[in-house]
Parts: C-alpha cells; structure tokens; sequence
C-alpha cells in the first residue's frame, strides 16, 4: 500500500455490475468520489443512476465488483487467505446496518416515516445508534433551523407540503453526521415551486464541504454545484467530467442527444 | 392604469340570467324515498319492541332473576378470560407468524405457510375435539433426545383437560388467521418506508417494530376487532368438551328448569353488553392510529357524531354535522 487513506477518494467504485433477472443494470461502473466533492449522475431513465447510488449504501446488492467508502468495502468482507484472489464474504445484516448509519440518503419520494412526528423522523437513526435522546433532541433542533424549519419539530409530515417534507428527509439524513450524502432525484417529485428550496438546502450543504453523489435532471443545478457530472447510459459510463466542458460541449453522441433534450 | 386587485384578463362573456344565478339560494336534493324507508322500518322496529315486551313467553322476570345469577357470572369471568388468553397469545403468536413468512429466509416462509394452510384448513370445532381427545393417541408427552433416552413423561390425559384444550385449540386458530391479517397490513406498507430505514442504518428488528407495524396497525385493527369479536362469541363453541362458559353455565340451568328461552336470552344480552363494549374500543384504537393522517385543526368527529351521521333518519348531511360542531 502506497497511498494513505487521506489521498484516496471517500468513495471507490471498480467494476460493478448488476442484474433484474436478465436485465444488466449495471455493466462495470467505475468511479471515484473525491472528499468535498459533489458528483452528479445524469442519464436518461433506466441508465442505472438509481442503481449505482443504491449499491453505494447497499440497498441493492452488486453481482460483482465493490464499493468502497473511506477505505471500507461496503456490504462485504475481504478474506485475501485464499487462492485465485480470495473471496468476499457477506457480512453480518448488523455490520452492514453500521456501515449505513454513516452514510446518509435522501429519495425522490421522502419516505418520512408518516406515524412519527418531524423530531421523531430525525431523531429515529441517532436514537437507535445509541447517542443520548436529549443530545439527539437538541441536534435536530439546530438541523430544522439548517433547513429553514425551526419550530416544527410537533408536525406530522402529511401536514406539510413536498418541499417541507424533503427538508426534514434532507434533516433526518444529516442527523448521523454522514461522512457521504447521496440523493436520489430529491426534487423530482416536486411542484415547480417547491424546488427552489430544496435545492437551496443542498446547494448551502456542498458550500459547507459535504461529499455528495446526486441524481438529478436539473441541468442548472448540476451545472452550479457538480465538481464532475457523470453520464450514464444503459449501464455504463459514457462520458464524466467538469460541468462547464462536459454540459456545454459533450463529446459522447449519446450525451449530446440527451442534453439537447432536455435543455 | 390597472387597479392593483383586479385581473389582467379578457373581458368574460356575459348572459343576463348571470346576476339572478348568482343570488338564487342553494337547496340540497330532497330524499323522498329516505323519509319513506325511515317511516317503515320505525314501524318494524316499533313491532318488534312490543312483541318482546308483550310477549310474555320471553319471561322476562326469569331473565332478570338469573342475569346477575352466580353461576352466569361465573361462565361470564371464564368466557372474558379465556377470550382475552386466547387473543393475547394468539395475537402474539400470529405476528411472529407474519413476520416469518415476510422473511428472506426460505425455512422459517415455509414453516409459516404450512402452519397458517394446515390449521385454517381444520374446522374450530375439530381442532378442539382433537387436543381434548389426543390422549388417544399419544396417551404420554415425554421430553427427550429424539429416539433416545426420555427425561421426563406425562399422561397426556392428565395434561389436556378441558380448559387447557379450549385454550390451545382456540390459540392455535386464532394464531393463524391473526397471522394473515398482520401480513395483509404490512404488505400495505410502503416499500419506501423500510427502504428508510435500512439507509438510517436501523436493524431488522427495530425497522419492524418502530416503523413497519405501526403504521400497518390502521389496516391490521378493524379485521382484529373483527377476529376479537368472532372470537368472544366462538368461545362459546367450548360447551361441547365440557368448559364452563357462559353458554355452558346457561345450558345447565335450562337442563334442569327447562326455561330455555329466557336463560338463551340471558347469554344473549350478555354477548350483545360485551361486543357492544368491544366495538367501542376498537373505536378508539382506530382513531389513536389514525393519528399523523388528518391535520391537529380537525379533531375527528366524536362518536355521537359519527353516529348520528350515519343515521340518515335525521336527514343531517356531513355539512350540516361540521356546522354543529
């Protein structure tokens, strides 16, 4: 081992692939997410953006390669004894439960739990982590200010509008203090002007330094926020880089094509 | 220079039956045929008091003597009892079931699958002449290492009395159908939701107790107090294996005075005070976990409402209820 861990990327993604049945998913993705950094996936719908971002925090299990996050495998073990590469084994559902709770995620849908208040939404990961309710109560105070719903904390989510919800899932995600937020096309279930908000929250949120893998179809904010957009195109990677070349001057023809569509 | 409230819009087209539109007064539809109906059935309704007042082979005086008699008491403490040990381990049981066949794990999916098909596939009344005879055929219950050396053994029909077979049989039943109406309301839960969890990093088992079987409680209670009451009611069934229920307790007495009708009567008033106490509760849980699903500005409508409301012989509508409220 050459590099320390500081200057290898948080997040190391080598040769995953995966399968619905028949169907490859994802067909030998390889990817580095640097500390800091945001990264956006781009690509048209069932180019495997879900996919890859839910193999990072293993809510899909990959059919081969892995996922590494701050010089962890994710989801398996290494038993390097063996011949022919060794084997990866499995780990224990409670590891990998571990290995999650320091990883946040954010879904198109927010899934707030809808018979819990906003503080229990936000408080339920740190509390079942074992940190002292009382300390969880406070952070979730300071993290409802963060997105701009101080006071709310009694409300039940379906009294809330999309945007507000996404907020607290945004709010709950954080409460764990993740070293890697992934987001998962937050505002597309959004009314129009509702998006506004939401993205200011993760705009506020890359400003302060957080690592973050994005879905999303909002060019505009791709191209104010992303470090590097990637484009996937039935699986693979097609085309990654800066926002300011790769948006404006795709090289890739698939890339191109999908960008004068939806610009 | 436009007026700041007014529109920036095409002038609309106008009709001049426009103003007196707009000023009529609203009716809401009258509902001949309900009046009708209302009237018809007070009538029925009418007929039926006076015959069971009037009718003086009901003897009412027997049914008051005996109501509150010892020994209906008696059978009245079993038949609660037995219902509420028979729900709670059944309950218990059926969720654990549920949860097994929800799992990834293809032995313990299997094992629930045939317990749930075997014993649903039995009639009540088998399965309970079933563990009040299985002395028959296992006439000793040993505890050992299979095939080989035994510890401890008993007389089975030292074991299964009555009461004990009432309980399993009905516990076992219980257990099954409860486990597919758990199952039924998990299912109804979101994918999302326990997808939340897991990226909260929340364990298996607290993502099914915290989050997945609360919120499927909305869609588990109605068909459980449904089963409850079925089961108030099936306990009754215990008369033939010669538990002391309150059906039990009312058939010994008739055997010897032969007042059939009014001691049926008596069992009878008796279900209708509990199932009634029971629904009544079932009203409340239903409306403690429909909490988060209205805003806090509407309490819910009380219970005098709702039923008021769903008496159409007043002829009140639901608006008419929110105004009075």
């Amino acid at each position: 081992m050459t590099a320390s861990e500081e200057s290898l990327p948080l997040v190391r993604i080598r040769g995953l692939r995966k399968n619905f049945g028949s169907h490859r998913v994802l067909d030998g993705i390889d990817l580095d997410v640097r500390e800091g950094e945001v990264t956006v996936l781009l690509g048209p719908s069932g180019s495997g953006k879900s996919t890859l971002l839910r193999c990072v925090n293993h809510l899909e299990k990959p059919d081969a390669g892995f996922v590494e996050v701050a010089g962890e495998l994710i989801g398996y073990r290494y038993d390097r004894s063996r011949n022919h590469g060794g084997r990866l084994h499995e780990l224990p559902h409670r590891q990998v439960t571990r290995q999650r709770a320091r990883i946040g995620m954010v879904f198109q849908q927010f899934n707030l739990f809808g018979h819990l208040t906003v503080l229990e939404n936000i408080i339920e990961g740190p509390v079942a982590a074992g940190i002292p309710r009382k300390q969880a109560v406070t952070t979730a105070g300071e993290l409802l200010d963060r997105v701009g719903l101080a006071g709310r904390e009694g409300s039940y989510p379906r009294q809330m509008s999309g945007g507000q919800q996404q907020r607290v899932a945004i709010a709950r995600a954080l409460a764990l203090q993740p070293r890697l937020m992934l987001f998962d096309e937050p505002t597309s279930a959004l009314d129009p002007e509702l998006v506004g908000d939401v993205l200011a929250v993760i705009r506020d949120l890359a400003a302060s330094g957080m690592t973050m893998i994005v879905v999303t179809h909002e060019i505009g904010f791709a191209r104010e926020v992303a470090d590097t957009v990637v484009f996937l195109d039935d699986g693979r990677i097609v085309e990654s880089g800066p926002p300011a070349s790769l948006l404006t001057s795709p090289r890739h023809q698939r890339a191109r094509a999908f960008l004068a569509a939806v610009l | 220079m436009q007026a700041p409230d007014q529109y920036i819009a095409r002038p609309l087209a106008k009709r001049d039956e426009d103003e007196r539109l707009l000023a009529a007064r609203l009716v809401t539809s009258r509902r001949p045929g309900q009046w009708v109906g209302a009237a018809v059935l007070l009538v029925l309704f009418a007929m039926l008091v006076h015959t069971v007042v009037t009718n003086g082979r009901f003897q009412w005086n027997v049914v008051g003597d005996y109501f509150v008699s010892r020994s209906i008491l008696d059978g009245l403490v079993l038949t609660l009892w037995l219902t509420a040990a028979v729900m709670t381990c059944g309950f218990v049981l059926g969720i654990g079931l549920a949860a097994m066949r929800l799992s990834a794990n293809p032995i313990l999916r299997s094992l629930s699958f045939g317990y749930v098909w075997l014993v649903r596939s039995v009639p009540l009344l088998v399965q309970l002449l079933f563990w009040y005879e299985i002395a028959s055929l296992y006439p000793q219950l040993s505890l050992g290492i299979p095939f080989g050396h035994e510890f401890v053994s008993v007389k089975t029909a030292h074991l299964f009395t009555g009461i004990l077979a009432a309980f399993v049989g009905l516990t076992v039943d219980t257990a099954a159908f409860s486990a597919e109406i758990v199952r039924g309301g998990i299912v109804s839960v979101e994918r999302g939701q326990s997808e939340a969890a897991e990226a909260l990093g929340l364990s298996r088992g607290r993502i099914f107790r915290r989050i997945v079987l609360p919120q499927a409680m909305p869609a588990i209670v109605p068909s459980t107090g449904n089963l409850l009451i079925g089961l108030l009611k099936a306990t009754s069934i215990v008369s033939v294996i010669a538990v002391q229920d309150l059906l039990y307790s009312v058939q010994l007495i008739y055997q010897q005075n032969f007042l059939i009708m009014p001691l049926l009567m008596v069992a009878t008033l008796w279900y209708i005070i509990l199932t009634t106490l029971l629904s009544i509760g079932q009203y409340f849980i239903e409306r403690y976990y429909a909490r988060g699903k209205r805003g806090d500005s509407d309490p819910g409508r009380g219970l005098w409402q709702i039923t008021l409301g769903n008496l159409p012989v007043f002829g009140r509508t639901r608006d008419d209820l929110a105004g009075l409220a």
